[in-house]
């Protein structure tokens, strides 16, 4: 029961990934976008608490669908673009070359899992199955696989280096943030009132 | 499992850090010029560029230092190093990091040493130049020790992400921004494709550590799709057809002396990580022989595509950047044959020793470019170099001999560098037809090399332009390079020497 339960609900999350991250490019209004991509990403973390990894799940949740789509949002909506305002996709060749491109990725990435010999070893839910078990010499598949404990104890011994390397990751992209979107300082003020006059026109211009 | 660092793990990451805190210091230093304008900083700031290039001498030591990185190759003779891996697999201390090491480190304090001139005159001398040049440094260096597909991942993002800005660094000019716009998404783009790789490699292997590509494995395809999407994510990055379609846009937009790094710098880190993995996994025969040829064709197309886009271009920015896709697809041979996996263990000597050239000729003429066009867009055009060499003959000689080196003339490293990748495909066997391309596509850019050539001395002036800004930096920047071009050739034996060995401490 409890099988059959986890694959229906793969099954549910899957079905309605596909459908939203075709909605997420078909749509023409950005917001819409957004929105399906947040449900998108819904399903994948999803996924992962199928597979055991709540702590993934939960940073899924969080930093994705959370964080980053809220800023996404917060963009969409400052630009505020209507619908004629989009500049006009490629055209129909541009487009046929794309879906050419995309189908043979497609059928690489396809054929790449169902040719997989594990497939097979799946009869019942992959779960820890799908871990190997020993990772660079080191037991991976303890108990707590998956929680916050083991993520935390394998990124501050086996990738100690590494997790100190994103630091200078997060500075260079600070530094190059700020370089690039620093303003002119003696402008700033009138650059300010002249935003906040077009914003003001623009509500005016809803109202009506 | 406490981690106890030993001294080969100080000494493996030691030029690194070196390179990242002075990044540091950089930023610090800067903040103390108070006088300066704000909004347009033409300062020359040469305490920046001194902090930099002493930062830059001081890495490059590191590297001689006892159980550093290329003192076994150097001192030993004709023995490679005992290479150790550090940091629980995260890196890799051998000669063959510390070969692309020394390229990247002397490629930063010739960009730093070049720059400040050129970065004053157009106002925008900032601070973050120098310190987005170091900390992407750092993170090449570590990418070219990277051994396991965590780290080689995020020192990739880490340098991608400052070569990103530096690309846009002028926010004035509209082609920066597009040029790093464009870099940007691709970039993303093909971190896409080089994550599912990794992904599908740890699927099939259960590994994390370069070692996994070569071992045998219950799901072969899986693997084989994995490396494929890896070597596609290094296409990109490397700018080879027909994924080169951002670097002429991003080359253009970018400071020249930016672009000159962003050339040389990304291609060193991004071909030493790639030989990493195809000698791992050309190693192990688990890899398909179909992806040897790909990669071969790869190599070919990149060759004369690259070669036969540089021939009509008028702006010397967006030629010098077809040059450098060419470039790429030269410099693919010795990955092929060191897929191949040939009884030779030196083959991929040929690209170390050739990304030396590259590093010479490429930063002396963007050099140039940067001196000639003194910020100024329109200048960069191939009639701004008409009656140069009158009016500097200095200036166009440097140029002269940054192309003939591109073009593979004797007389220059370039041609020394093109004749030992060529000499390992002749030996090679099947692959021998790459020599062949090689060189009919070196033919037909000797064409495009020798047009600014030809403008800077045959041509009269049309109009009459200002005499290009002239500062100490930029100067001994063209000095250093036109003269190490030359050198080269006469004597670039112990380098060769050097690159050998530092190859054998990771196929031998």
């Amino acid at each position: 029961m409890e099988e059959f339960l986890k694959h229906s609900l793969f099954g549910l999350s899957g079905l309605l990934g596909v459908v939203c991250a075709v909605l997420v490019v078909t749509r023409k209004n950005p917001i819409y976008s957004a929105l399906f991509l947040i449900v998108l990403l819904g399903t994948i973390a999803i996924d992962f608490f199928l597979l055991q990894a709540e702590f993934l799940g939960f940073m899924q949740l969080l930093v994705y669908a959370g964080a980053i789509m809220v800023l996404f949002l917060f963009v969409i909506m400052l630009i505020n673009p209507r619908g004629d305002s989009l500049p006009d996709e490629g055209g129909a060749t541009d487009r046929w070359v794309a879906f050419g491109v995309a189908l043979l990725i497609f059928s690489l990435l396809f054929t790449a899992i169902a040719k997989s010999p594990r497939l097979k070893e799946f009869d019942s839910f992959p779960g820890m199955a799908a871990v190997p078990e020993t990772v660079m010499g080191t037991p991976a598949r303890t108990a707590d696989h998956g929680s916050l404990t083991a993520f935390g104890y394998e990124m501050f011994t086996t990738h100690l280096f590494v997790f100190e390397l994103t630091s200078i990751l997060v500075l260079s992209a600070i530094v190059g943030a700020v370089h690039l979107s620093l303003r002119p300082r003696r402008r700033k003020r009138e650059e300010t009132e002249a935003a906040l006059d077009s914003s003001h026109g623009r509500e005016e211009h809803a109202h009506v | 499992m406490p981690i106890n660092l030993v001294s080969a793990d100080y000494a493996a990451i030691l030029p690194a850090v070196i390179l990242i805190a002075t990044g540091l210091a950089v930023l610090i230093a800067d903040l103390f010029v108070t006088d300066d304008g704000y909004d347009n900083p033409s300062s020359e700031k040469s305490h920046l560029v001194w902090i930099g290039v002493c930062g830059a001498a001081l890495a490059f030591a590191a590297l001689f230092v006892p159980s550093g990185l290329l003192f076994g190759a150097w001192s030993e003779n004709g023995v490679a190093s005992g290479s150790e891996v550090v940091f629980l697999g995260a890196l890799r201390l051998d000669a063959f990091g510390g070969f692309a090491a020394a390229i990247i480190i002397v490629a930063a304090g010739l960009t730093t040493l070049s720059s400040g001139g050129y970065l004053a005159a157009q106002g925008q001398n900032r601070g973050e130049f120098y310190g987005l040049v170091y900390l992407g440094g750092g993170a090449m260096v570590l990418l070219a020790q990277a051994t396991n597909l965590i780290s080689i991942f995020v020192a990739i993002e880490t340098l991608s992400l400052t070569v990103y800005v530096l690309a846009g660094f002028f926010r004035k000019w509209k082609l920066g921004a597009e040029g790093a716009a464009k870099y940007f998404i691709l970039g993303a783009f093909s971190s896409g494709f080089l994550l599912l790789g990794m992904a599908f490699v740890y699927g099939a292997t259960g590994e994390i550590s370069l070692a996994a590509l070569g071992k045998s494995t219950a799901d072969p395809y899986l693997m084989n799709v994995g490396l494929l999407l890896i070597l596609v994510g290094f296409g990109f990055k490397v700018g080879a057809v027909p994924f080169h379609s951002w670097v002429p846009d991003a080359y253009q937009g970018a400071p020249a002396t930016a672009a000159g790094w962003m050339a040389v710098a990304v291609k060193v880190c991004s071909f030493a990580a790639l030989i990493r993995v195809v000698v791992a996994a050309g190693q192990g025969g688990v890899a398909d022989a179909a992806i040897g040829k790909m990669l071969a064709a790869l190599a070919v197309v990149t060759m004369v595509l690259g070669n036969l886009a540089a021939l009509n271009q008028t702006n010397i920015k967006r030629m010098l950047a077809y040059s450098g896709i060419a470039h790429s697809g030269y410099l693919l041979i010795p990955v092929v044959l060191a897929f191949q996996g040939t009884p030779d263990p030196k083959v991929g000597a040929g690209a170390l020793f050739y990304l030396v050239a590259y590093l010479l000729m490429t930063i002396g003429a963007f050099t140039v470019v940067a001196m000639v066009s003194n910020g100024d867009t329109d200048r960069e055009e191939l009639e701004s170099y008409n009656g140069l060499a009158k009016r500097q003959p200095f200036v166009a000689f440097a140029m002269t001999v940054s192309l003939l080196s591109l073009a593979g003339m004797p007389g220059t490293v370039g041609f020394l560098g093109k004749l030992t990748i060529f000499k390992d495909a002749v030996y090679s066997g099947p692959y021998l037809y790459l020599a062949f391309v090689g060189i009919l596509a070196s033919l037909v850019s000797v064409y495009y090399y020798l047009r600014p050539i030809v403008a800077m001395y045959f041509r009269e002036e049309g109009e009459t332009i200002e005499i290009v800004e002239n500062n100490w930096g930029v100067k001994l920047t063209l000095v250093l390079t036109s003269f190490g071009t030359i050198a080269l050739f006469f004597c670039g034996k112990s380098v060769h020497e050097l690159s050998v060995r530092s190859i054998q401490s990771i196929t031998g």
